[in-house]
């Protein structure tokens, strides 16, 4: 059983992918200073290093990926991943073990169908902890090395196993959007019985949308990596897209939290008109709007970027 | 000069030294929800790899996250601003509260961005990090029946400010209420 304060397996592998994507479009993609974007040669040339930035990276990715294969480091890694499967091929089994007690539960009516939900979304999580490590196992014993997770990798002895674990944080992220939705649904009725404001509803919509713009995302790189693997476009051209499907993503999930947080600015401006709100909150409440709109801001300007330099021939279409 | 952003070698073993405790401080300041604790925490996340990458990796990646955290939690508080429905929830001293609950989490975590830094220290130092009376006294360098005074005193704020928040909830009820009626 999972202690209250300790962080979920599937959550911890989850996350650190995201911090390795993050870094690595971190240093793909630097974001300029105020003055630097104040000309269009400027501009232009923000994108020339883009794509010199992504070749240099790209290349040196692979070369640092496969180098020198030994036994003894073959052996540290599956060893590892090995010991990893295992822990998580018990919490597959404890997650079913779960799962089965739920049901059984609601069918005697002492739990909602609610609990049944979560059971089987932690049992689709821990699935796919299981077969994302035996991926990684089998790229490591291919290889030597860690599993790469980088869109431009190359095909492994002509599998694809950076499509494959994609496959499964889309099966998960699926799963992960019925239980988003789900507490929509019961935040939804919760306001319509006046236990709780617009609020928390507002934040279970943006979730739900963050969810459908995650699983977008994941689509979208399959897809360039299916056009990669083809041969239709290069390793320069995968990560170019693969900037702008990030950037198109997170347009797609800010979208709500920037109607959120006009509303909010909104109904703090009539509280405070009404002297129920503090000059304080109102404060807070534009402060977080202009928050969002910055963030929508960096979005739009990667996206520009990485558009004008997919436009500009090198990178190819989209 | 700039300092050289870390390899993602650096960044992995950051991520798994610090993980668990930083999420367990922002566990226990959620009240254990865990859907909000693992938003956080990724907001948290996410907003280091963008300082990291800037600024090369801290001499202390916890204790940068953990503070990211802390203002991660105080920004989210400050933003919603909960019913409060039980009063039992709410009281620091009855039998009934614990923090240890995402709905009394959410109501004294906003409660305390509106009280003094130094209330809000005390009372997180208590009820949220379970550090006991003799532990903060000595952490402060004070004895331990000033510490009982000064947490009494900021439990009393606490509850004033949650006690305003509770009529203004209601009196913004009945307006909303009000003007829906005229329109209707």
């Amino acid at each position: 059983m999972l202690d209250k304060h300790s962080p979920d397996p599937a959550f911890v592998d989850r996350l650190e992918a995201r911090v390795l994507a993050e870094a690595r479009r971190q240093r793909q993609a630097p974001v300029p200073s105020s003055w630097w974007m104040a000309s269009r040669l400027r501009i232009v040339s923000a994108a020339a290093i883009l794509a010199i930035v992504s070749m240099g990276v790209g290349a040196a990715g692979v070369a640092a990926a496969y180098q020198v294969k030994t036994n003894e480091q073959r052996d540290l890694i599956t060893a590892d991943l090995q010991r990893r499967l295992s822990l998580a091929r018990q919490r597959l089994q404890i997650a079913n073990e779960t799962l089965q007690s739920a049901q059984q539960q609601v069918a005697i009516g002492v739990v909602s169908q609610d609990a049944v939900m979560d059971a089987q979304t932690k049992v689709a999580q821990s699935q796919a902890e299981v077969e994302s490590l035996t991926s990684q196992l089998a790229e490591a014993r291919a290889t030597g090395q860690v599993a790469v997770d980088d869109l431009t990798a190359p095909a492994v002895q002509g599998h694809d196993y950076v499509g494959d674990r994609l496959r499964i944080a889309l099966q998960v992220a699926r799963a992960s959007l019925q239980t988003t939705q789900a507490a929509l649904a019961a935040a939804e009725r919760r306001r319509a019985l006046g236990i709780t404001d617009q609020v928390p509803v507002q934040m279970a919509q943006a979730r739900v949308a963050e969810q459908q713009a995650a699983i977008a995302l994941i689509e979208s790189k399959l897809a360039i990596r299916q056009r990669l693997l083809n041969g239709a476009i290069d390793q320069q051209q995968a990560a170019l897209q693969g900037l702008e499907a990030d950037a198109v993503q997170r347009r797609m999930a800010l979208a709500p939290k920037l109607q959120i947080a006009q509303e909010q600015l909104q109904r703090a401006e009539t509280l405070m008109s009404q002297r129920l709100m503090s000059s304080v909150d109102l404060a807070q409440a534009r402060l977080n709007l202009e928050q969002v709109q910055a963030d929508l801001a960096k979005a739009d300007l990667d996206l520009a970027l990485v558009r004008a330099q997919l436009q500009s021939g090198k990178g190819g279409g989209s | 000069m700039r300092a050289e952003p870390p390899d993602d070698a650096a960044l992995l073993r950051a991520y798994r030294e610090t993980l668990r405790p930083l999420y367990a401080y922002v566990s226990r300041h959620v009240g254990g929800d865990r859907t909000l604790a693992e938003d956080l925490v990724q907001d948290v996340w996410m907003r280091a790899i963008r300082a990291w990458m800037r600024d090369g990796l801290p001499r202390e990646p916890l204790a940068w996250l953990l503070t990211s955290a802390h203002h991660a939690v105080v920004s989210h508080y400050r933003r919603t601003r909960p019913v409060i429905v039980d009063p039992d929830a709410i009281d620091l001293e009855a039998p009934a509260f614990t923090p240890d609950a995402p709905d009394a989490a959410a109501i004294v975590n906003w409660a305390l961005t509106r009280v003094r830094r130094a209330h809000a220290q005390l009372i997180e130092a208590f009820h949220f990090d379970g550090k006991s009376i003799k532990q903060i006294a000595d952490e402060l360098g004070t004895s331990e029946r000033a510490i009982e005074g000064r947490l009494r005193r900021a439990r009393l704020k606490l509850k004033r400010v949650i006690d305003r928040a509770r009529q203004k909830t209601s009196a913004a009820s009945n307006a909303a209420r009000r003007s829906t009626e005229h329109v209707g």
